[in-house]
């Protein structure tokens, strides 16, 4: 319900602002009727959001001023100076009031008389107007002479501008200025150490420590933005280029949270819309066309982002025609790119790739949405300027899959720093799928040949050591006691096991991107600076990977398969941990989503539940003891496949094989029961019980039901009130007209769904602007009427469940 | 046109370099190698907050790898959009050149051939002049 309150406040706040100057006008000319309309339809709006947000005073204030403009509007009354300044004192009130909404100020509740100053207005049953008897005796606390529209504007405007924009390059410098000031923290940090400093020295550094930190976090958060920024666009932008073409396309965008690089974003709007365009004008295919063929006669693009590693990767797949090779032949021999014999000499990938030289297309017919064959070129160079790179799955006549890899550079990323000899060395923690001592039980190292396979848990997998494929001396550590293995999965190609001396720290590391001939080892994905003023190299898992060879162990990982692990009813894979109040249990390994670490701050107990913000969402967090700890813990997230849920624990120790039976527990709904591991009895917690109590938010917006409402692109009222309204209670909203026939329930005004066609639909919600209903129509709901609404969709969605 | 150019000596030859590209000169601390890189690059250093490649330039000399002193001398240039440190043996001055005065005719050693553009007389000491691209730009040709 905040959004909705804080989207009342912004705009009531800019229609106020609009409104200031149309007040004066009123102020000369009382009767100008366009005056009274607009400053009716202001007060109309407010009275409107104020029912659904239960403010009370501001419901009143504006119920008043309706009705008084309404009977001017009819004609009832003459408006006269007097009727300005009283309206427009309640207006000010309501501007006072909306202000206080936010900073948590009372205002004075004088309102009735604001209300009856006005009101005196209202003509009496016998048509004379009170004010006619000058019954007033009071003067409105702001009269208009006090009236300064400058001042009013000025309170509006401070606290109204929610964002600036601010060049990258400021960011950059007040990035590197902040990593400065960390740089110098440290070393006052060292010189403190040596000297015998005062304790209210240590102190006070140590809150200067703390807000160098804190600002430098956000700092980084900064720059760093949710790619649904971009995706946000691309809806209306097919929607376009659908109807431009007499085309029905169905847009899908998965994976808006992938948080990018400011830039990036920017950069990648063009790029985008240009492969967009290309795939609903050149791949998907007419109506007819797709009947013809069997398929859906409405296209799909889907777009996908996912973070892969140090890469962002993004996928825009169509389900057109693909690129007919035959017909790029044609076309590439026509334009004098290759002869029919070096054609027939390329690689299929090479002569995909010939889209992308300038100035060609495939398209025999230049639209004015594409087909001139500036498209893929640009799209390449754009990406290449990036750092990125674009390959093409091509299936004619299935579909075009476009897959866009963008480096994280500039970009803040997760890590964890490990030992390898004398050096230090970055790993992006998303490519990080398990880190485990080499002494570990389960974890066997095999000889095959010249090469090495890491067996773990059964799993066989390329083995290196760090040392060996960078080409380093391995440090003169003790024998291999303490090494430790980091599972990774690169970006491309499979998972490996790296073998190195040791894991020092999880890290944020601000990657900045290295020197070329840096970069051309092809083992890093580029370089950052950690608080020791030591630069550290950042390794590209995909880079590393291709150094092993892991093609080639792959090869023989498949000649020799290793016992498998399977979730298969009898044996279970399981995760032992120890409760953040001290008692070992396991949990089952496939609920388990990933292990992570989350600050203590950002759990919170409110609602009756411990909750943890992540992600920008609220997700419900157990087995947090009373007392939250400070810094760090450690958590299990927990998913069923849809939601998500996090357990706290203690410290996570091993994961193993369950097999033979489990015995029963005495509560089952907190206990599946109980397994014996290595002569210990070890309870098995049953996940079941975190997900019983969930609400509906944790559900993936794709399945929430799905809403329609009917209404013109500047409707105010289904846009900004209705539509947050269903988002709040967990339906999905679409005002887009294509949808309709998807959407579960329609909702429409009783005064515009003139469509008859509609009214015989059993989806159908009416709703009506009067509280009563109107005689000889429809049922229909009061508009304002929150709980039945709600209740009226459930009710359809009960029935639509049932048929 | 700028024509001031900073003379520095490599392997204890001297050199002049454009100063257009050169920021600073600066003491390098605390090198980090940058395992299976071209052997001209002698690692990464921090300068402020940025993290600057540093060049070995006396490896297009010798073609031999030598151990970075502590404390070596740097050139920090910006060279097509990065910064690097180019180890030198000494910086000795800055001096208005005129391009056109160098000696097209005579060549450099075969040693220099790949960063030096020419040669020039200053002060009566015979001075390559060196181009900050070729320097960066010599390997990444071969990378690629």
């Amino acid at each position: 319900m905040d959004d909705l309150l804080e989207e009342f406040i912004a705009e009531t706040r800019e229609t106020l602002e609009l409104l200031s100057g149309q007040l004066l006008q009123w102020e000369k000319d009382p009767s100008d009727r366009a005056l009274v309309d607009s400053v009716f339809r202001f007060v109309h709006t407010v009275k409107g959001s104020c029912g659904f947000l239960d403010l009370p005073r501001l419901l009143r204030l504006s119920h008043a001023a309706e009705d008084l403009l309404s009977s001017a509007r009819d004609g009832n009354i003459v408006p006269s100076a007097a009727l300005v300044s009283a309206v427009l004192a309640v207006i000010d009130r309501i501007a006072d009031l909306t202000g206080a909404l936010e900073t948590g100020r009372a205002i004075f509740d004088d309102d009735e008389a604001l209300i009856g100053a006005m009101l005196a207005f209202v003509p009496r049953e016998d048509g004379v107007p009170l004010v006619a008897m000058q019954p007033i005796g009071f003067v409105p606390s702001i009269s208009l002479a006090e009236y300064d529209p400058d001042v009013a504007d000025g309170m509006v405007g401070n606290s109204k501008s929610r964002s600036v924009r601010v060049s990258l390059t400021l960011l950059d410098k007040l990035m590197n200025g902040v990593s400065d000031m960390v740089l110098a923290r440290n070393e006052v940090s060292r010189q403190l150490r040596n000297s015998s400093g005062s304790p209210e020295l240590d102190h006070s550094f140590e809150r200067l420590s703390q807000t160098v930190a804190e600002m430098r976090d956000t700092i980084g958060l900064m720059r760093m933005q949710p790619i649904e920024r971009l995706f946000s666009s691309l809806p209306r932008l097919v929607r376009d280029i659908a109807q431009e073409l007499d085309k029905s396309i169905d847009l899908q965008l998965e994976g808006s949270q992938v948080e990018v690089d400011r830039e990036m974003v920017e950069a990648l709007r063009d790029p985008l819309a240009h492969i967009l365009r290309n795939a609903a004008d050149h791949g998907i295919e007419s109506g007819e066309e797709r009947r013809a063929m069997g398929k859906s006669s409405a296209g799909m693009i889907k777009i996908v982002a996912r973070q892969s590693g140090n890469q962002i990767r993004i996928e825009i797949s169509d389900d057109g025609r693909g690129i007919n090779l035959e017909k790029l032949a044609n076309r590439a021999v026509a334009a004098k790119l290759v002869t029919p014999s070096q054609w027939q000499a390329m690689s299929e990938k090479a002569q995909l790739a010939t889209i992308f030289t300038p100035g060609f297309t495939t398209s025999q017919q230049v639209s004015a949405i594409s087909g001139r064959g500036v498209g893929m070129d640009v799209v390449r160079t754009n990406l290449q300027s990036l750092g990125g790179t674009i390959k093409l799955e091509n299936q004619p006549g299935i579909g075009l899959k476009i897959i866009l890899r963008l480096p994280l550079t500039l970009s803040i990323i997760a890590g964890i720093s490990v030992r390898a000899g004398n050096q230090i060395f970055g790993i992006s923690r998303g490519s990080v799928i398990e880190i485990l001592s080499i002494n570990n039980q389960h974890v066997v190292i095999e000889e095959i040949g010249q090469s090495q396979i890491a067996c773990i848990r059964g799993v066989r997998m390329p083995y290196a050591r760090i040392e060996d494929v960078l080409g380093i001396e391995c440090a003169a550590t003790p024998s291999d006691f303490g090494r430790t293995l980091v599972l990774i999965r690169p970006a491309v190609g499979t998972s490996f096991a790296l073998d190195v001396a040791g894991v020092i720290d999880t890290e944020e590391f601000v990657v900045k991107p290295g020197a070329p001939m840096v970069m051309a080892a092809g083992l890093y994905a580029g370089a950052c600076l950690p608080d020791n003023g030591k630069p550290m190299l950042l390794l590209d898992s995909s880079g590393i990977a291709a150094a092993m060879g892991v093609a080639a162990a792959e090869y023989l990982a498949k000649l020799a398969p290793a016992e498998e692990v399977k979730d298969d009813g009898e044996s279970f894979a399981a995760l032992l941990f120890v409760t953040t109040d001290g008692r070992k249990s396991a949990i089952r390994l496939s609920a388990i989503d990933r292990i992570e670490e989350i600050d203590a701050a950002k759990i919170s107990h409110a609602g009756g539940k411990f909750r943890v913000q992540a992600d920008g969402e609220l997700t419900d967090i157990f087995g947090v003891c009373a007392a939250v700890p400070d810094g760090t813990i450690p958590i299990l997230k927990l998913t069923d496949g849809e939601m998500c849920k996090y357990l706290a624990v203690g410290h996570v120790l091993d994961i193993f094989t369950i097999k033979g039976d489990v015995a029963p527990s005495n509560t089952p709904e907190i206990y599946e029961g109980v397994v014996e591991l290595d002569g210990e009895i070890v309870e098995l917690v049953n996940v079941f019980q975190y997900f019983e109590s969930a609400g509906n938010f944790g559900v993936i917006r794709e399945s929430r039901p799905l809403c329609f409402v009917e209404c013109s692109e500047d409707s105010v009222w289904e846009r900004n009130i209705l539509g947050p309204l269903l988002n709040a209670s967990g339906y999905r909203v679409s005002y887009d007209p294509q949808e309709r026939g998807k959407a579960q329930i329609l909702l429409g005004r009783e005064a515009r769904s003139d469509a008859p066609k509609m009214q015989t639909d059993a989806r159908l919600l009416v709703l009506r602007d009067n509280s009563y209903p109107t005689a000889g129509t429809q049922s229909s709901i009061y508009r304002y009427d929150r709980i039945g609404l709600i209740s009226a969709i459930e009710d359809r969605l009960a029935a639509g469940a049932v048929k | 046109m700028n024509n001031l150019y900073l003379l520095a000596r490599i392997d204890g030859a001297r050199v002049a370099l454009s100063s257009s590209a050169v920021e600073s000169v600066v003491r390098v601390q605390d090198v980090i190698p940058v395992p299976r890189s071209d052997p001209s690059v002698a690692g990464l250093f921090a300068l402020r907050s940025r993290v600057l490649t540093l060049i070995d330039t006396q490896y297009f000399v010798t073609g031999k790898i030598r151990p970075v002193d502590p404390q070596a001398l740097a050139i920090v240039a910006e060279i097509s959009g990065y910064h690097y440190g180019l180890l030198v043996d000494s910086v000795e001055d800055a001096v208005a050149i005129d391009i056109a005065d160098a000696e097209k005719n005579i060549s450099p050693s075969p040693n220099w051939a790949g960063i030096a553009t020419g040669l020039i007389e200053i002060g009566g000491e015979i001075t390559m002049v060196i181009d900050l691209d070729q320097i960066v730009g010599a390997q990444t040709a071969i990378a690629a």
